[in-house]
């Protein structure tokens, strides 16, 4: 599969719970290689979208392909192992387990099913990618929100995706720490190879690093584009952010900085 | 996984080592050398640890209390009994005879009962296997307290239609129990079946334990969701796991009833589901040794405290269960884990 070419395609996705439409037929495209970012206000549904995606909610209506499959009504184990992973917003540790044996999981089931020997040897090279590798043999309870950010992302990479779905992995850091977490994506991409959605509230984070933007707003797709076309997009400046004065803020610095 | 990687493992070698010894006592009891109630004590202990371990597969290891797994127990001392006295009636019959008119010697009787003992261990396995799967794949999409409900509700059901089946096809049952002849029957042939099951329990707990369905069942009980999403066949594993719990369980009912006979409401009283989960709290959660720790504290506080009332053990040990879950809710193993990173790969 070359680069460009399409990875996912969602069609007309939909979600209810109860009268609430949380996704309400969104599509888009996501070509192979490319950082995806998606944003919109709190309660948009970002993450209900990565759950129908990620398999662990049913869609309502719609369908979703991945890599020329449909995989609409498959399970999420089966999804991971086509190769979709993802990182939860409220990180979701084996908090008992050690910090190495949470990255194993990824690697003894995932896409691989490798063997205890191989999934062992990769958990330490993705814990020194990472930056975790330090803490291995510690239970995962033991790590501060900064690392569990982190181990999240390297149980993720450990099921060898080809699409990676991330949900707020900048949430809760410092800007030091975000700036670190962003070199740390960027290397992902190029020296893995795995296309990236992301959800994220830090703006300037997921202007400076995306391709392209999908804005959701109650449950709609109401702007798709390069950064700097959806922050200029007056329906995602008056529609999505409200207030006009962080409006204002945001089309300084986002177009700005995805201006340059 | 390697085989060399598994031998050389503490819990496969903290396995080995009880093998050893029990072994040890049994050809010490056969050599006349182990008093008798060294060896009763020794099958007892055995049995609470392998209850326990039969349990920590389902409870300890994925996280779902199975509060009605004494039913897989009670399944397993009714497969031998209906073995010995409905499908094998006649030779037993005939041996009994035999054997009381001085005709044949005990040991051709005690030949055919571990002969049937083997049938009935065929036996239980796949009736307990048949249930676990149809009720697994029925109530295991329920999470945590729903599963042990249910549990419950089954442990209810066949033990009445256990009863009901006993009152119409069993002619042999009196009342609630089936009485299998011990004629022949030593103490050493009693601690063999034991161990035998022994060594199946403690083997296949630890093995199940260090195997990709190990690593399954943890991130399963740490969080179903993260490890679904990962790539973990949750349902399949729990289904799995339910079933070689009720296996193991069912292998300490037929040992049960050759040594004391098929109680139906003994043997399928929620009181060893009590025991079970209780060795595997006080133990240690989502450890091999836990259960193992567990019938080690429980065993002495029974046998102490039996003299007086049997119920004081379970008293003691309630009390005990209500501090370590207050104080130090991984319970014992747990705490050793905790306090050094070296203990935590000892104790496995």
């Amino acid at each position: 599969m070359a680069v460009g070419d399409i990875i996912l395609s969602v069609r007309d996705a939909t979600k209810r719970f109860g009268g609430l439409v949380a996704v309400d037929h969104v599509s888009f495209d996501v070509n192979k290689g490319e950082i995806l970012g998606l944003i919109g206000p709190n309660g948009a549904g970002k993450t209900t979208l990565f759950n129908l995606i990620s398999g662990v909610y049913k869609m309502d209506y719609g369908r979703i392909i991945f890599k020329g499959t449909d995989i609409t009504n498959l399970p999420p184990h089966i999804r991971a192992k086509l190769g979709i992973a993802r990182t939860h917003q409220i990180v979701k540790p084996f908090s008992d387990l050690s910090v190495k044996e949470n990255v194993m999981i990824g690697g003894l089931f995932g896409r691989k099913w490798a063997s205890e020997a191989e999934a062992s040897r990769e958990a330490e090279e993705i814990l020194e990618f990472v930056g975790l590798a330090d803490k291995a043999d510690f239970p995962a309870k033991a790590l501060n929100v900064q690392e569990k950010k982190r181990l999240e992302l390297a149980r993720a990479l450990a099921t060898d995706p080809e699409l990676l779905l991330l949900d707020e992995v900048l949430a809760g850091l410092n800007p030091r720490e975000v700036e670190s977490m962003l070199a740390l994506l960027s290397r992902i991409k190029s020296e893995k190879d795995i296309t990236i959605i992301m959800v994220e509230h830090v703006m300037h984070a997921v202007m400076n690093i995306s391709d392209r933007i999908i804005v959701l707003h109650y449950g709609k797709k109401i702007a798709e584009g390069k950064p700097h076309e959806v922050a200029n997009n007056p329906d995602v400046i008056t529609a999505y952010l409200g207030d006009p004065e962080i409006a204002l803020k945001f089309v300084k610095r986002a177009g700005g900085e995805a201006g340059r | 996984m390697g085989i060399t990687r598994i031998l050389s493992r503490p819990g496969f070698i903290l396995a080995s080592l009880l093998v050893v010894i029990t072994g040890l006592i049994g050809l010490l009891g056969q050599q006349g050398i182990a008093p008798k109630i060294a060896l009763s004590m020794t099958v007892d202990l055995m049995k609470f640890m392998g209850i326990g371990l039969a349990m920590a597969v389902i409870m300890s290891y994925a996280g779902y209390v199975s509060f009605g797994h004494s039913v897989f127990i009670g399944l397993g001392s009714f497969a031998a009994a209906y073995t010995v006295t409905v499908l094998e009636a006649e030779k037993t019959k005939q041996l009994s005879k035999a054997v009381i008119a001085g005709t044949i010697e005990p040991s051709v009787l005690r030949a055919a009962l571990i002969q049937f003992y083997v049938e009935s261990i065929l036996i239980a396995i796949l009736i307990s296997a048949a249930i676990a799967l149809t009720v697994g794949l029925a109530v295991l999409r329920l999470r945590g307290a729903y599963f042990a409900i249910a549990t419950i509700g089954l442990n209810f059901t066949v033990l009445n239609a256990v009863k009901l089946f006993m009152k119409y096809k069993v002619p042999t049952a009196v009342g609630d129990i089936i009485f299998i002849p011990n004629i022949g029957i030593t103490d050493t042939t009693i601690y063999w079946m034991h161990f035998a099951s022994f060594v199946a329990t403690i083997y296949i707990a630890y093995l199940v334990k260090v195997s990709r369905l190990g690593y399954g069942l943890s991130a399963i009980r740490e969080d179903e969701d993260a490890a679904e999403v990962m790539g973990v066949p949750t349902f399949k594993y729990k289904v799995i796991a339910f079933t070689i719990a009720a296996i193991l369980a069912s292998l300490w009912g037929v040992s049960t009833a050759f040594r004391e006979s098929f109680k139906a409401d003994d043997h399928f009283s929620l009181l060893h589901s009590v025991i079970m989960i209780l060795e595997n709290s006080a133990g240690g959660i989502g450890t091999f040794t836990g259960p193992i720790i567990g019938a080690l504290i429980y065993y002495p506080l029974k046998y102490l405290t039996q003299t007086v009332a049997a119920e004081l053990a379970l008293a003691i040990l309630g009390g005990l269960i209500v501090v370590i879950v207050t104080f130090f809710p991984e319970g014992i193993v747990g705490l050793l884990r905790a306090s050094s990173p070296k203990l935590r790969k000892v104790l496995e």
